[in-house]
């Protein structure tokens, strides 16, 4: 896959294609190689903005969160050194971004900002019982509190190893194990609760 | 393993949680596929979770991605831009002073009634643009990119005065704070910043000025290319400062004895441009210091009543952390007691 055309950035002979290792990005962007900056940020954006969308007060505001960490890694060049890899990184700093700009607007304006509500949306080629099974687990998830759903979403949506959400959020490893087992059993709790109310329980697999 | 309350229970979660999210070890795996086989209703439990790890999955909220490098795509490529090629020569050609100052005058007038929405020049109704002021809150730092392509970043509790002839009479601005500037080349009109006693010019390069009213100094520091700094008070003295080079002017200057234009000197721009990337960077900074850089960044007022705990030096590094534990942290670093009641905190030295 070629990298996307940008009329901006100055790619040439880019050395960087979209499967170049999280290190090896990190190490280009500390020398203010665009292209590999490039090529970070399309990696993570789309999550970082799920993430930083939940404590902003609109997509937007998540958005702009998610860009100013993102320019700020770019502004630090060779200072930029993350010493558990580009994403716990990165998630780190916008949750605390997202979170400080939810203080600083109840300071400015008196009123708690109201977190961003995510919209969840089924996808729609799923098979209809795994629709209605995934809802309920989704809103089961949703019913979390909120560091817990944070640390499940971030392992189970983004992908994160327990050391770097652990690195992220700043909390210790068996903090993140635990809160991990908790979401899981609240997860089951709702499995066995839409099972008792659907007339199959579950198909093997 | 059993299901007993407590601790175990947590710990038994802990480790099925690993083993569906395929956090564990090999050892562990082995471990947790024994226990089920030890047990129908282990087996089936684990079937019930993997299952529902499974159907957990988050929907993608849609996000335009190329939108969002869009947005960004210019600053980075105006700090990318390679430093043209210059002579020796320190002087750059510095707009007339008059013709900025009319400019500046008619601006504030027109200013006076910004509020209304309409710009008046004395003597005549006409229609004026008025300068643009954009200011950045506490804690966070603000992003501006103007019409030319030039970008700059403000850091915390900082203020940009734009000229409404910018781009058209010379391209020069002021600056109150701190701010860094990635200037768009343009050879026939210099990007001038002009910061308490200080006046920067540049042709296209990377560089940061900071002008706080709390500082003694006015300090310029080149990421790239080259600027040449002068003072503007008495001193006519003008310095060439280049990239990994920072200076200071003296921002007060009495009758006796001219501001001084110190010598460009290196610098340590990572650490003083660590404030770009979310940082607060302090390095053998007296605390007495430390206290408006605190009300900048976290909202913060700090009473240090002990002369001697006020002239300790702070070196640290700070993140968007919540002020709780950069105040602790701060406390560790002093070996000071902290007080906080919401906004005000006091800071005593401990026995």
């Amino acid at each position: 896959m070629s990298l996307p055309h940008s009329s901006h950035t100055n790619l040439s002979a880019s050395r960087w294609d979209t499967d170049a290792d999280d290190d090896a990005l990190v190490a280009g962007v500390r020398e203010r190689d665009a292209a590999a900056f490039e090529v970070l940020f399309r990696r993570y954006y789309a999550g970082l903005c799920a993430v930083a969308t939940r404590y902003a007060r609109s997509a937007e505001s998540g958005e702009e969160v998610v860009q100013d960490v993102l320019l700020g890694v770019w502004r630090q060049g060779a200072a930029w050194a993350p010493t558990r890899g580009a994403r716990a990184y990165l998630y780190g700093a916008v949750v605390n971004r997202a979170l400080n700009s939810r203080r600083h607007e109840r300071y400015v304006t008196g009123h708690a900002a109201r977190p961003g509500q995510a919209r969840e949306s089924v996808s729609a080629d799923a098979a209809l019982y795994e629709d209605e099974l995934a809802t309920a687990l989704r809103s089961a998830v949703a019913q979390l509190p909120e560091r817990r759903r944070l640390v499940f979403e971030l392992s189970r949506d983004h992908g994160m190893t327990y050391a770097e959400i652990a690195e992220a959020l700043g909390l210790s490893q068996k903090t993140v194990d635990q809160q991990m087992g908790r979401a899981l059993k609240a997860l089951r709790a709702a499995l066995v609760a839409y099972a008792a109310l659907s007339l199959v329980f579950f198909t093997g697999t | 393993m059993g299901h007993d309350e407590g601790d175990s229970d947590d710990a038994l979660w802990a480790r099925l949680a690993r083993y569906v999210g395929e956090e564990c070890s090999p050892e562990e795996a082995a471990a947790v596929r024994a226990w089920a086989a030890d047990d129908p209703s282990h087996e089936a439990l684990l079937a019930e979770l993997t299952l529902a790890w499974e159907q957990s999955r988050g929907a993608p909220t849609p996000v335009d991605v190329d939108r969002g490098w869009r947005a960004i795509a210019g600053e980075v490529a105006a700090t990318i831009r390679p430093a043209p090629a210059r002579t020796r020569a320190r002087l750059t050609v510095v707009p007339p002073r008059r013709q900025v100052a009319v400019g500046t005058r008619l601006a504030i007038a027109a200013s006076l009634v910004v509020a209304a929405g309409l710009g008046v020049v004395a003597g005549r109704a006409r229609w004026v643009a008025a300068d643009r002021t954009y200011v950045s809150g506490v804690g966070l730092r603000r992003t501006i990119t103007l019409a030319d392509g030039t970008a700059i970043t403000l850091a915390p509790g900082s203020r940009l005065t734009v000229p409404h002839a910018y781009g058209r009479d010379g391209r020069a601005v002021e600056l109150e704070g701190e701010g860094y500037f990635a200037v768009v080349h343009d050879a026939r009109m210099p990007f001038i910043v002009q910061a308490g006693a200080a006046r920067t010019t540049d042709v296209g390069t990377s560089f940061d000025v900071r002008a706080y009213a709390s500082d003694t100094v006015v300090r310029v520091v080149v990421a790239e290319g080259r600027v040449s700094v002068r003072d503007t008070t008495e001193g006519r003295r003008t310095v060439g400062v280049a990239a990994g080079e920072m200076i200071t002017v003296g921002a007060r200057c009495g009758t006796i004895g001219a501001c001084t234009v110190g010598s460009a000197r290196p610098a340590d721009v990572g650490v003083l441009l660590g404030w770009m990337g979310g940082l607060l960077v302090v390095r053998d900074v007296p605390l007495k210091a430390l206290v408006p850089e605190f009300a900048r960044w976290y909202g913060l007022q700090i009473v240090v009543r002990d002369s001697a705990l006020r002239e300790r030096l702070v070196t640290a590094s700070w993140s968007a952390e919540p002020p709780a534990q950069v105040l602790s942290e701060l406390g560790g670093l002093l070996h000071a007691r902290v007080d906080r009641d919401g906004q005000r905190v006091r800071l005593d030295p401990l026995p």
